[in-house]
């Protein structure tokens, strides 16, 4: 098979695409140099595709070009899963190569008994000494090591490392295309796992119709995990205390011959409220890559509340709980040896208040280990290399929706490892970025307090999420006084309010809405909607304008929990009713019915939904363009007068319903009783 | 009240369309020599000198606890790498132009007077003097990038003074008190608008546009309006790598060529984004959504206005 390269190809691209590996590629065409160099128009050579195989025999050599060579050696290349023949002189240079990268190794495993501070002294010469030897390439970032894994099956070395731009790739190989076909040679034994040596050279021998092949290979027992590439415990699980969701943890190395074992342990205390969780991925010995994941959620159902701030009417601090929320945390460590040595990172997940505060701590001192040659840990935060990685998202649950289930609001990922890394404690706000046309929920280490060094961590709201957050936000404002809530900064405030605006006057659905997210329009969507306003002049096209809105907010409403009128805050319904208002004579005509016309009808279904007195007092106070703080009586008997004499009562029926109500959050919402608003209905 | 027949509708329906549109004469009713006299005056005596120095512009982050350097914004960073600028000596205008600048000089400049709506524009008069308005004379001038250049040079070709749009690294320097690093935001003090709840509750109430340099103290430099009052333009074009490709470089002035126009006062006092002509609205992709900002005229010159200058 061939390939021809477009332009903005890359190998790894070329490789993927074709289920095949940049070192494949680079052995089945060696007159590329350079991975890194290929030109459009070239041609490549491809590994043949499963179906073709399937034609052939099993183990047939993929790229033959001179089969009459003396074999002395077999090497088994562990990523591909390869068998490649080698002479006499082949086995020397890679025992030349072997006998480099031991040396590496070894005194890696020397500098790692040191203590902390030598070791960080030694890294950089050995860093700069790995680069020499080619074993790392800085304009590789994401593949660390130029390291391929091999295993001669020749004398007792079973584990070996040698470079992946070394001569070795330039032979032949023979491809083993899987467990059951080999078995069928006999040299497998799947069921104790075992390699008859013997039997796999004779195999290969046969394949290749080329009998020169002579080695006599001893096989060592462990020999048995040669398809084994990729390590991963089954995750445990773990359930600190009654009642809280277990942590579930796992591990996973890959090439594990020298990871000695990634482990993790989390610990929850009780008494202080706050867990615990620590990832430590020890790898002991060489150039491997080793990962530790954990996750956990917290807080624990029961007693979890997001507690918001506000200021009241006297302009003290007071809190109201939010509603049920957590914070779900995804730990995955990885590290490999050589250039960051060890990681090890804590993430504190505390408690105080229902708030949970993230705090990342440092590894400690260095320390010995039995599980190798040698241990040391680091702090995956401050590693110079560590690729540490900490997810986590930020999760509500919505308490009107049956089941209730837990909804991602955002995701926590961007910098996460960078801010956690501070240590300062964290605090979380609701925030608008114009710079990024996203909300974020933002954990501000010492930002707002100003103290020191401090960093910020930004929490994405997904678009796909963003009526969950819109109604999360609502629920939190249910009891607390709209203007003075501290964990919702003004200008994340006003761009909800444009977003909720915006889906009722578009007469779209949050989705609709929501697709647009991230673009720049979102940061004008403020600007439209003034002008849309100004765009509809003439007193004809107001009246269009208000008969639209009108039958978009009674769909909306019928919309249920995807409503956004629902949950939307007081400065949305108050700039809707004054779109409703627009009164360029003395009643609404829309349609001259005998009971509602469908301004009425919308204008007390938007007040029905009031979820309390407080709510609906906002709503009618804010009756105009902006949405801003009015006079409740003036805007009232505005609203009175243009409705005729029966709807306008149902405003004093509604009324009474409301007076008195307080909205409990963290309950399903308690919406007003609903009356069926027929035309007929009080004709 | 409630019952009205067909034909009382018809006749306030159509009153009502008549009234939309009797606009006055512009020039009949101004002594235009004598606002444009005015507006230079105002002009130069809103101008404050700035002595130039030495600064880390973009995002640039603090060393925690741990040793480690990292940015304040991490999302962007990659767009806003911190590097370091040179600045000569400038003035800049303390207040954003407001809409009787702006509308002074339309008229001088037998300009037409329109606003803009999403699929129309139409004509006004100048000088609105309903504080509800957005076009209140004491509010910023909201225009494009065009205009707001246009305006600026006007002003220079009728002081004889080189008067054109700040460069974004200009109002960076001003919006951190002389680049100092501890303005992550370009308020009075360098703290969010949250750290004083007082203010942070007044802008809350007002809403998005209030009278120029009314709500928020001005910063050390006697600058208004650095930290809210709307977005504002700048004069360079945005590019995301421009200043990767030039990390130390003295009074910049962004890329040669460019589609977007970068625009500031945004979350942090180093924010910035790049805003295009125009985009497709939110409401109906077919409509444009005409960019339009807030700005304020800089004096181009290292040597600062004295009184002899006048």
């Amino acid at each position: 098979m061939e390939y021809i390269v477009k332009s903005g190809d890359n190998l790894s691209l070329i490789a993927r695409a074709n289920g095949t590996t940049i070192a494949t590629l680079m052995r089945l065409n060696p007159e590329i140099e350079d991975a890194n160099s290929i030109y459009p128009q070239q041609r490549l050579r491809l590994p043949d595709t499963d179906d073709a195989r399937q034609t052939r025999e099993v183990g047939q050599i993929t790229d033959c070009s001179e089969c009459a060579d003396d074999y002395v050696d077999l090497l088994h290349q562990a990523d591909e899963a390869v068998f490649i023949p080698l002479t006499a002189e082949h086995q020397r240079e890679i025992q030349q190569e072997e006998a480099v990268l031991e040396q590496l190794i070894q005194q890696f495993h020397s500098e790692m008994e040191g203590t902390e501070e030598s070791i960080a002294g030694f890294k950089d010469s050995f860093i700069e000494r790995l680069q020499q030897e080619r074993v790392i390439d800085s304009a590789k970032p994401t593949e660390p090591m130029q390291l391929t894994e091999i295993r001669r099956l020749m004398g007792n070395r079973h584990y070996a490392y040698v470079r992946k731009d070394s001569g070795w790739r330039r032979h032949r190989s023979y491809s083993i295309e899987s467990q059951d076909r080999a078995s069928t040679k006999g040299w497998y034994d799947p069921a104790s796992g075992r390699v008859d040596g013997q039997k796999l050279i004779d195999s290969i021998a046969k394949d290749m119709r080329s009998p020169t092949l002579k080695a006599k290979l001893t096989l060592h027992s462990s020999f048995t995990d040669w398809c084994l590439l990729e390590w991963q415990s089954d995750p445990t699980r773990w359930t600190p205390v009654d009642g809280m969701p277990p942590i579930v943890i796992g591990t996973q190395a890959q090439a594990m011959r020298y990871a000695m074992g990634a482990s993790l342990n989390a610990g929850f205390d009780a008494k202080k409220m706050n867990a615990h969780v620590a990832a430590k991925a020890s790898v002991s010995a060489n150039l491997i890559e080793a990962k530790a994941h954990a996750e956990s959620s917290w807080p624990a159902e029961e007693d979890s509340e997001w507690i918001i701030r506000y200021r009241d009417e006297f302009n003290s601090l007071q809190e109201a709980s939010l509603g049920k929320f957590r914070a779900l945390i995804k730990a995955e460590l990885t590290g490999f040896a050589g250039a960051s040595a060890l990681l090890s990172a804590n993430v504190h997940v505390d408690m105080k208040n229902g708030l949970p505060q993230l705090r990342g701590t440092g590894g400690s001192s260095s320390s010995q280990s039995n599980d190798g040659p040698a241990s040391a840990e680091a702090s995956a935060f401050a590693g110079v290399r560590a690729d540490g990685k900490l997810e986590g998202s930020v999760e509500w649950q919505d308490t009107l929706a049956e089941p209730a289930a837990w909804t991602a609001l955002c995701t926590l990922g961007v910098g996460a490892g960078a801010a956690l890394g501070l240590g300062g404690e964290a605090k979380l706000k609701l925030k608008w970025s114009a710079r990024t046309h996203k909300f974020y929920f933002n954990v501000q280490a010492g930002l707002v307090a100003g103290a020191g060094a401090s960093g910020e961590l930004g929490a994405e709201v997904d678009a796909g999420t963003f009526l969950a957050m819109v109604k999360c936000v609502y629920n939190s404002l249910l009891t607390v006084d709209f203007h003075k809530v501290e964990d919702i900064d003004s200008d994340a405030f006003g761009q909800l309010i444009n977003f909720a605006f915006l889906g009722i006057l578009a007469g779209a659905t949050h989705a609709a809405v929501t697709v647009r997210l991230g673009t720049r329009i979102a940061e004008r969507i403020g600007d439209d909607i003034n002008r849309i306003r100004s765009d509809h002049r003439s007193a004809l096209e107001r009246e269009q304008l208000a008969i639209t809105t009108a039958n978009n907010v009674i769909s909306d409403l019928a919309r249920g929990g995807e409503s956004w009128v629902r949950y939307a805050p007081p400065e949305v319904k108050g700039r809707l009713l004054d779109i409703f208002c627009f009164d360029y004579g003395p009643s609404f005509w829309d349609t001259y019915t005998m009971g509602y016309n469908r301004r009425e009808r919308a204008v007390l279904s938007l007040l029905e939904v009031s979820q309390s007195w407080r709510d609906y007092e906002e709503t009618v106070t804010r009756i105009n363009p902006a949405g801003t703080k009015g006079s409740f009586a003036h805007n009232r008997t505005r609203l009175r007068n243009l409705m005729r004499l029966f709807p306008s009562l149902q405003i004093d029926r509604i009324e009474s319903e409301l007076r008195g109500k307080r909205a409990v959050p963290n309950q399903p919402v308690q919406l007003a009783k609903h009356v069926q608003l027929t035309g007929t209905y009080y004709a | 009240m409630r019952n009205l027949s067909l034909v009382t509708i018809l006749i306030s329906c159509s009153t009502l369309l008549n009234g939309c549109q009797n606009s006055q004469p512009p020039n009949a009713t101004y002594d235009l020599p004598k606002l444009v006299t005015l507006l230079t005056e105002r002009t130069r005596d809103n101008l404050a000198f700035i002595e130039g120095g030495t600064f880390i512009m973009g995002d640039f982050g603090a060393v925690g606890e741990d040793g480690v350097w990292r940015p304040y914004f991490p999302p962007t960073i990659e767009e806003d790498q911190p590097h370091k600028v040179t600045l000569s000596s400038y003035s800049l205008s303390k207040y954003k132009t407001t809409w009787h600048d702006f509308d002074t000089y339309l008229l001088a400049n037998d300009l037409p007077l329109i606003e803009r709506g999403l699929s129309k524009t139409w004509e006004r008069n100048p000088f609105e003097q309903d504080p509800a308005s957005r076009l209140f004379v004491e509010k910023p001038a909201r225009v494009t990038w065009q205009d707001a250049k246009n305006y600026c040079q006007w002003l220079g070709s009728l002081t004889d003074l080189p008067l054109d749009l700040p460069t974004s690294a200009q109002w960076e320097f001003v919006g951190r008190n002389r680049g100092s690093k501890n303005w992550i935001y370009s308020t009075h003090d360098g703290q969010p608008l949250s750290a004083h709840p007082e203010l942070s509750e007044r802008v809350h109430d007002t809403g998005e546009y209030v009278p120029v340099g009314s709500r928020l103290p001005p910063n050390p430099l006697g600058i208004y309006d650095m930290a809210d009052n709307g977005m504002e333009w700048v004069n360079d074009w945005f590019s995301e790598t421009w200043y990767r490709e030039n990390p130390e470089i003295t009074d910049p002035k962004g890329p040669d060529e460019g589609a977007e126009r970068i625009v500031r006062n945004m979350d942090f006092s180093f924010s910035r984004i790049g805003m295009p002509e125009s985009l497709p609205s939110a409401l109906n992709e077919e409509w444009d959504s005409i960019s339009e900002y807030t700005f304020r005229c800089a004096l181009q010159s290292p040597i600062p206005l004295t009184d002899s200058d006048q």
